[in-house]
């Protein structure tokens, strides 16, 4: 297989934004081709994530609509789709169609704009990524989904919501460091316990926000890389995984099946393991995810990855530093944006770029991108390249 | 696929919540309880349990079928 590189990327601020839908995608694009110093007439192929644009803003269709507003010369243009994990799912698509040799230049461009509709309309959309039959018909929310697995992972090891409160304080206190970020203040435990509750155990400082944003990266193969302005940071290893979309048809709710095999996947096909990793990014949409995630991936073992973030572990200068960029908790969660944000900031991170939030020697990058409770994940590895 | 409840279904409580925030169509509702019902006999369902708070609900409690309405099966606490 061609090695895939990555060598322009961008993102605009997350949060709420005064731009349209197109506007968001066209200023990361733009801005992620003139990283690469390429203009339009070099990319081959538009991927775009996102999530439910016909709903936030009626309209689908909506990848030839960027591939236009873009000036693309009439390339092909495929949206993908994988709720939450929409983002990372166009990377993946990208970088097939780059190992299959059918394009050397593929810009991927994840985007979503959530702001403009009211949030009992936003929490209804965002429960269409759950099992419509058997979970939203019956009520649940996705604070609720991950409020039952926060309480079995409480019940099952015995823990309080103090592990949830380290998440949250650390991610707003990353946030203050990240330019792009939609929170850029830091939050006391007292503020998280005080927060509104959402549902129980989850309260509002446990959720990540509703947000508009764009992210792009430019994907090549390295055997044309030096032909771009920027050295190629390359992808050593990914990932895929499914399960099922409702979270009662899994035996154990207190991890993620498909994010476990999705790693163990890149893992093998980059040849290194959670040891070796620098720094993650990982799909932290409330704080018990963030917990989950560092144990399906390796970092802790099951039951532990709380007592990790009470102790500091995964703070920037812990053992294992997840969400340096402050995570989709404070940097903010444009659904379809949120797994290519993940890897911009990897690539920022690898370059020694990252401005305000820099992790020292960060040689590898880990990405972990959800659909749903876990019935999609996306798990990337990148290195330094050269 | 789905697991049947009906007149007399009995089951445990694997794990709870409570919908503060609803959607536009369960505001109405809300508060309201939430839980993953392991069903006596095999399968597990997701069901509204009827008086449900954070007070009344617990782990592993057991839950008996309640009714039916336009959202599916309701339990309460048996």
């Amino acid at each position: 297989m061609r090695e895939m590189v990555v060598v322009g990327a961008a993102e605009t601020k997350f949060g709420r934004s005064e731009s349209s839908y197109r506007e968001l995608a066209v200023e990361a694009g733009r801005k992620a081709m003139a990283d690469a110093g390429i203009d339009a007439g070099r990319v081959e192929s538009l991927v775009l994530g996102s999530f439910s644009p016909g709903t936030f803003i009626n309209q689908e269709h909506v990848a030839p609509l960027v591939a236009s507003e873009l000036g693309l010369d009439h390339v092909p243009s495929t949206r993908t789709e994988n709720a939450c994990a929409s983002g990372a799912t166009a990377v993946m698509t990208g970088l097939m169609q780059i190992a299959a040799g059918m394009h050397d230049v593929v810009l991927v461009v994840g985007v979503e704009k959530m702001t403009s509709t009211p949030i009992g309309e936003a929490t209804s959309i965002l429960a269409e990524a759950a099992d419509w039959e058997s979970e939203a018909k019956a009520g649940l929310t996705f604070p609720g989904v991950y409020a039952l697995m926060a309480r079995a992972y409480m019940h099952q090891y015995g823990k309080d919501r103090s592990m949830l409160d380290a998440v949250a304080v650390k991610a707003h206190g990353n946030g203050v460091g990240n330019p792009y970020a939609q929170f850029q203040k830091a939050i006391t435990v007292e503020d998280v316990r005080g927060s509104m509750m959402i549902a129980d155990p989850l309260n509002l400082y446990d959720c990540s926000p509703i947000s508009d944003g764009a992210a792009a990266i430019v994907l090549t193969a390295k055997d044309v890389a030096d032909q771009f302005a920027r050295p190629g940071i390359p992808f050593l290893g990914f990932g895929q995984a499914s399960d099922a979309l409702a979270l009662h048809e899994r035996d154990n709710i207190t991890s993620i099946p498909a994010a476990q095999i999705a790693s163990q996947r890149a893992y093998k096909m980059a040849g290194i393991g959670p040891d070796d990793i620098s720094i993650a990014e990982v799909h932290d949409c409330f704080t018990i995810a963030e917990i989950v995630a560092t144990e399906d991936l390796g970092f802790f073992e099951p039951g532990t990855g709380g007592d990790a973030a009470i102790s500091g572990k995964t703070g920037r200068d812990g053992t294992i530093p997840i969400n340096p960029s402050g995570g989709l908790k404070a940097k903010g969660h444009p659904v379809g944006a949120s797994g290519v944000g993940q890897i911009v900031e990897s690539v920022f991170q690898l370059r020694g770029e990252a401005e305000g939030r820099q992790v020292d020697g960060v040689n590898y990058a880990l990405t972990h991108n959800v659909g749903g409770s876990g019935a999609t994940c996306v798990v990337t590895i990148l290195g330094r390249g050269e | 696929m789905g697991t049947t409840v009906r007149e007399g279904t009995t089951g445990k409580i694997v794990s709870f919540t409570v919908i503060n925030v609803a959607t536009p169509e369960f505001a109405d509702q809300a508060p309201y309880g939430l839980a993953i019902i392991q069903i006596s006999g095999g399968g597990r369902v997701l069901a509204r349990i009827k008086d449900g708070t954070a007070e009344t609900l617990s782990m592993d409690a057991p839950v008996i079928f309640d009714h039916n309405d336009d959202h599916g099966p309701v339990f309460r606490l048996s």
